[in-house]
């Protein structure tokens, strides 16, 4: 299960947005869904994001791929945060707030219904940062968000290394499968053929040429930036391209900041648990047992 | 012979040379490319182990602690769930254990830590999101993945100090 690194051109909000307030976006409502526990509450947050990704002309089938290229992993995810939730643990003291047990003979794993609450909440959770983050990336180049951080005083020399790692990421990408081939014409039977104690031995006999060929091409980026002036001047650089905000992104940034201040406002009230939810849902059993 | 590499044989610590960015944007594009492809060895059903973790462990030797952020980064990011958190400090221990240490003592500060901090670190971020709630159960499922990268990464070291006379002039 991996991100896409790829920019969908377009030219819609989101993608004429300033790259600092979108990365705040997506690191405001990581947080807000960290600290909150409640299912209706992440499922608002997830259902803005669904929005913003068809405002901004991209598929939600596609920003979604990589939860459905992970489907039975988010099944085990629920299946594992259900069972070992604190909510779940705390309520499954009292036998009478047990709805059914995974394993009856036994009587053993109970699930409850704060339990299942809390999960799903957890699971949104999930599923929010992986959507958001890859919208982000869909719309944001990479050369963008390394401008961002330049801008939030990240020395240039860092950025500079981190552009050049993301533009190495193919040439890796190429070496990786080449010497996977040529080991595996030379016998070699993979990483994931025979016991652990092989697949141990046969790590190195993957990652030593790569490493090898890592170091060489890390002289050959140290020669190739030395070439070019790198070390004239770097602080006082001037740029082809520089980030600049506008209204739009001003309007934007005051909105994240409503955003901050009324979540921090509901956390302050003791709003944002799970509790909410189960309170509905208590009251749903009630009426339906009625 | 001494634990402790003498000021001479360490450098500068916060050196960011060009050197130093190439090892970074090497290291860090290599360990993004290995998660991108999906490489990995798979030790139970659905756990698989990374081998970029390995990268994420070795590479900070070369680049220093301010590499170690770039390769954090890098191999953080094309996770589905951003642990940038979980990679980025514990590729600056790595960096300042490899600047400090000489060989073969650097193994010791090494293998503790993967053994303690790494798991520590992955446990909480398992907690955090979800992934396995119960702090000890997250410690024993990261430690099967340690106790794997403990031996590749010796290896490795090994066999790159032998082989790269670059390798054993950057790392010690």
């Amino acid at each position: 299960m991996a991100l896409k690194i790829e920019y969908v051109s377009g030219e819609s909000y989101l993608h004429k947005l300033d790259p600092r307030p979108k990365l705040l976006l997506f690191l405001i409502t990581t947080v807000i869904v960290i600290f909150f526990t409640d299912p209706i509450y992440a499922s608002i947050i997830l259902l803005a994001w669904i929005i913003l990704t068809r405002a901004s002309g991209i598929s939600v089938r596609k920003t979604a791929q990589i939860l459905k290229a992970s489907a039975p992993l988010l099944v085990l995810y629920m299946i594992i945060n259900t069972l070992t939730n604190p909510a779940n643990l705390e309520s499954a003291k009292d036998p009478a707030n047990v709805i059914f047990y995974l394993i009856p003979m036994s009587r053993w794993l109970p699930v409850t219904p704060q339990g299942l609450v809390y999960a799903t909440a957890i699971l949104i959770r999930f599923i929010i940062v992986v959507y958001s983050l890859q919208l982000i990336l869909f719309v944001t180049p990479v050369v963008d968000i390394i401008l961002a951080l330049v801008k939030w005083k990240a020395p240039p020399s860092l950025a500079l290394g981190t552009s050049i790692g993301f533009n190495f990421i193919p040439v890796f990408m190429n070496v990786a499968r080449s010497i996977m081939d040529a080991q595996l014409s030379r016998g070699w039977k993979g990483l994931s053929a025979g016991s652990l104690v092989e697949k141990v031995k046969a790590l190195p006999v993957f990652l030593v040429p790569l490493f090898l060929q890592g170091i060489d091409n890390a002289q050959k980026i140290a020669v190739a930036i030395e070439a070019r002036g790198f070390g004239y001047n770097i602080a006082k650089r001037t740029f082809r391209r520089d980030l600049c905000l506008n209204s739009i992104d001003y309007a934007t940034l005051t909105m994240e900041g409503l955003l901050i201040g009324g979540s921090a406002a509901l956390w302050y009230t003791g709003q944002g648990t799970f509790m909410f939810t189960y309170s509905l849902v208590e009251r749903l059993i009630s009426i339906l047992t009625v | 012979m001494g634990i402790f590499k003498t000021k001479e044989e360490r450098g500068s610590l916060w050196k960011f040379g060009s050197v130093q960015i190439g090892y970074a944007a090497a290291f860090g594009g290599l360990g993004f490319a290995l998660r991108a492809l999906g490489i990995g060895v798979p030790i139970a059903a659905g756990v698989l182990i990374d081998p970029r973790d390995v990268v994420s462990i070795i590479g900070p030797g070369f680049a220093g602690p301010i590499g170690a952020i770039i390769i954090g980064t890098l191999c953080a990011l094309p996770s589905a769930v951003f642990c940038v958190q979980v990679y980025v400090p514990l590729s600056i221990l790595w960096a300042l254990i490899f600047h400090y240490f000489k060989h073969p003592w650097y193994y010791v500060p090494l293998v503790a830590g993967l053994l303690v901090v790494w798991n520590w670190y992955w446990a909480v971020w398992f907690q955090i999101w979800g992934f396995l709630p119960e702090f000890w159960t997250a410690f024993i499922v990261s430690m099967t993945g340690t106790l794997l990268y403990i031996p590749a990464s010796i290896v490795l070291i090994e066999v790159l100090r032998r082989y790269s006379p670059t390798a054993k002039r950057m790392i010690g």
